[in-house]
């Protein structure tokens, strides 16, 4: 199992790193840059959704907030943008540790109600604080990411950002594996069951809220200096509602599930933007379809299937 | 046995995603096409998400002008293919697609900049690293002059600056002894920019200006109406293209101030759909816009009443419904680029953007369109009316 991972790993990253390296135009490497991102920002919901089972409707609050963090201090104070796209998650860390003190005592869909309200509360402020966000006009004036002087093509932002979406892979498999990794999908069965043994689930939950917030922080930053342009509406309460559809169809809790979700979001971007009117309708019968029959997910379903067909062929085990 | 399980992850992936990539733009129109080499023409509009109120008529507009074009023969002989996507008001959304129309479908200029200034403005950075051809239908000064000051040598703007209305407005009031005005322009994009040019012009027209600004979910606008009534303005004029203009206008009745002030909405009002939600309340307000509404009333010189007219008649045989002033600017946006394309004979970018700067007074569906090296947007305060609703329709006053 490790082995092959390890083998699926290299492949993937050798597909990310070198198909847009290889393709000639700007299209094909904007669109791996919005996988790349989305494959950052559902990792890290995936922490908190997937491993601890806590629904987080906060995320693309929390992906906006990185955003705007990152725009205003390169805009603003002039910050190099080095600094501001770290900057980013450090500020999205502190405000999911605020909020998930009080709001990670709730249980359910209450804690879902608190994130939502948190994550709305930061969507009206990214369109009402006009002197530093640009209000719903949006955020202008980013500069490229540079380096030592060195501004940054499309395709060198891409490789950043995709060295960033294996690197966030690599965490998350070590974090599964890991004593924490267990205790997560303990208390995401059952908190009481999960305190019986010792785990402490409020510190434990807290951790991963802050966690998923430092993914989406970065994520933020990169997508403020990949487009240099960043309005309210890309982080509203739709966005959440697809990110988290997407850990659903891929499969929570694994390492590939928000893989092949971002996977899923993008190419369902690219696919139907030519049948505008049927997208919602198509998205929703898809998401429908994957919820009754495959609970578990792509990766989910898959890894039943297989975990099965393994034991008739090799009934000793 | 369980690399094979990988296997049967990875392969569809890999499909999926090249499939999602290969996966080409439906080509729309060029029907009975010339057999000669089509000029390519991209569509960015919102018809679905918030901005759709309006994205849909301005798809709309595209898709008659680009019709009619290739119904009348093309561009010199050239049939235009069109190519159409819905960022749906999402900024991330329409910079893949302006890519796509960029990379993919090779398109020789892109109109209809997603419906929404500012994605129009992501846009226009865009097009311009990649010398292509950009009319955008949004109306921000910033989409073809940024803020550092420098005009964008590939990006024009089919709409009327807000500077343009404000100069049209405060000239008919100064014309009608108005010295004090209450102003309300809603928090967004389009309302902000237009307070500043208000605050800019109206000292020059003599007039003094007291400003409540509002959100455009408001429900009441009473309290802001009747702290400026304690000026006694002579005009009330509300800046905004959301249904709180209604709430204006019937609150502004409510309170009895149509009785000796004007009641004044700017061009985002200039619709027929919005009036008749005002119902009795919109009766003997005022709008000010593009002279489309009233066309029928312009002078018989006036060569926009003839191009205003055909646009209103086909466009009301193609879709059995009203044209409004969003459907106008993607229609004229397409028209503009096409008649560049006629007078360079050619697609190459620098010539294009050369006559389009030639152009002058190209009479479109909304005036008279004339541009500049140093002006990129073709409509000035001239093409401006102020019209009057009685209930029915827009009249035509100054």
């Amino acid at each position: 199992m490790k082995k092959n991972n390890i083998l699926i790993f290299i492949g993937f990253a050798a597909f990310l790193i070198l198909a847009p390296v290889i393709s000639p135009d700007q299209y094909i490497t904007s669109v791996f840059v919005s996988f790349c991102i989305k494959i950052i920002l559902l990792t890290g919901l995936n922490v908190i959704l997937g491993f601890a089972g806590q629904m987080s409707m906060a995320h693309a609050g929390f992906y906006g907030l990185g955003a705007y963090t990152a725009g205003i201090l390169a805009v603003k104070l002039s910050l190099p943008p080095l600094l501001a796209l770290i900057a980013a998650p450090v500020a999205v860390a502190l405000v999911a540790f605020v909020l998930g003190l009080p709001s990670l005592r709730l249980h359910g869909n209450y804690f879902g109600m608190a994130t939502l309200g948190a994550g709305m509360v930061l969507y009206l402020v990214f369109g009402a604080a006009r002197n530093i966000t640009g209000g719903p006009n949006g955020l202008m004036g980013i500069p490229a990411f540079s380096l030592a002087g060195h501004p940054f093509s499309l395709k060198e932002i891409y490789l950043v950002i995709a060295c960033f979406a294996l690197l966030g892979l690599l965490c998350i498999n070590n974090l599964s594996r890991s004593h924490m990794g267990f205790a997560l999908r303990a208390l995401s069965v059952s908190e009481d069951g999960a305190a019986s043994v010792g785990i402490d689930a409020f510190r434990l939950k807290l951790s991963a809220f802050v966690v998923s917030g430092v993914f989406a922080g970065f994520a933020g930053g990169f997508q403020t200096f990949q487009s240099r342009f960043i309005t309210p509406e890309t982080f509203a309460f739709f966005p959440t509602v697809l990110m988290i559809i997407a850990i659903v169809l891929g499969g929570g809790g694994t390492q590939w599930g928000p893989v092949i979700g971002a996977l899923l979001l993008t190419v369902a971007d690219e696919l139907l933007a030519v049948y505008p009117d049927l997208k919602p309708l198509i998205l929703g019968s898809v998401f429908i379809l994957i919820v009754l029959r495959f609970p578990g997910g792509i990766i989910g379903t898959l890894g039943t299937y297989m975990a099965q067909r393994q034991e008739k062929e090799d009934p000793a085990s | 046995m369980k690399t094979r399980t990988h296997i049967a992850i990875v392969i569809p992936v890999l499909i999926a995603l090249l499939a999602g990539l290969a996966g080409s733009a439906v080509k729309v129109d060029a029907a009975g096409a010339p057999s000669q080499e089509p000029i390519r023409i991209g569509t960015l509009e919102s018809v679905t998400g918030p901005p759709a109120y309006v994205g849909d008529k301005m798809k709309k507009g595209a898709e008659l002008a680009v019709e009619e074009i290739n119904n009348a023969g093309g561009i010199n002989g050239r049939p235009i293919e069109w190519f159409f996507y819905d960022p749906a008001g999402d900024t991330e959304t329409a910079v893949i697609q302006t890519r796509r129309l960029i990379d993919v479908n090779k398109v020789d200029a892109i109109v209809g900049g997603g419906s929404q200034s500012g994605i129009a403005i992501a846009m226009a950075q865009i097009a311009e690293e990649t010398k292509t051809i950009f009319i955008a239908t949004e109306g921000a000064r910033e989409i073809v002059k940024p803020s550092d000051g420098k005009l964008r040598k590939y990006v024009f703007k089919a709409t009327i600056n807000d500077t343009e209305i404000a100069a049209k407005t405060l000239e008919y009031w100064k014309g009608q002894g108005v010295a004090k005005v209450g102003f309300l322009p809603d928090n967004t994009g389009f309302g902000q920019p237009a307070l500043q040019a208000m605050e800019e012009q109206a000292p020059d027209h003599g007039i003094t200006l007291f400003v409540e600004t509002f959100d455009t979910s408001v429900t009441d606008l009473t309290p802001q109406l009747s702290k400026l009534a304690q000026e006694k303005p002579q005009a009330y004029f509300a800046w905004t293209a959301s249904p709180a203009g209604v709430v204006f206008l019937k609150n502004a009745k409510q309170l009895g101030l149509s009785e000796n002030a004007i009641i004044q909405n700017c061009f985002g009002f200039a619709d027929e759909r919005f009036m008749e939600q005002a119902g009795d309340a919109a009766i003997g307000t005022f709008v000010t816009a593009p002279k489309l509404p009233v066309y029928d009333e312009l002078a018989d010189s006036d060569p926009v009443k003839e191009s205003a007219g055909k646009f209103v008649e086909t466009y009301r045989a193609k879709f059995n419904e009203a044209p409004n002033l969003y459907a106008a600017e993607s229609y004229d946006g397409i028209y503009l680029v096409a008649e560049a394309f006629k007078r360079a004979g050619s697609t190459e970018p620098d010539a294009v953007a050369r006559e389009l700067e030639s152009l002058k007074d190209f009479s479109g569906a909304q005036g008279k369109f004339s541009f500049s090296s140093e002006k990129h947007d073709g409509l000035s305060a001239s093409e401006a009316a102020v019209m009057k609703w009685d209930g029915t329709r827009f009249t035509f006053v100054e």
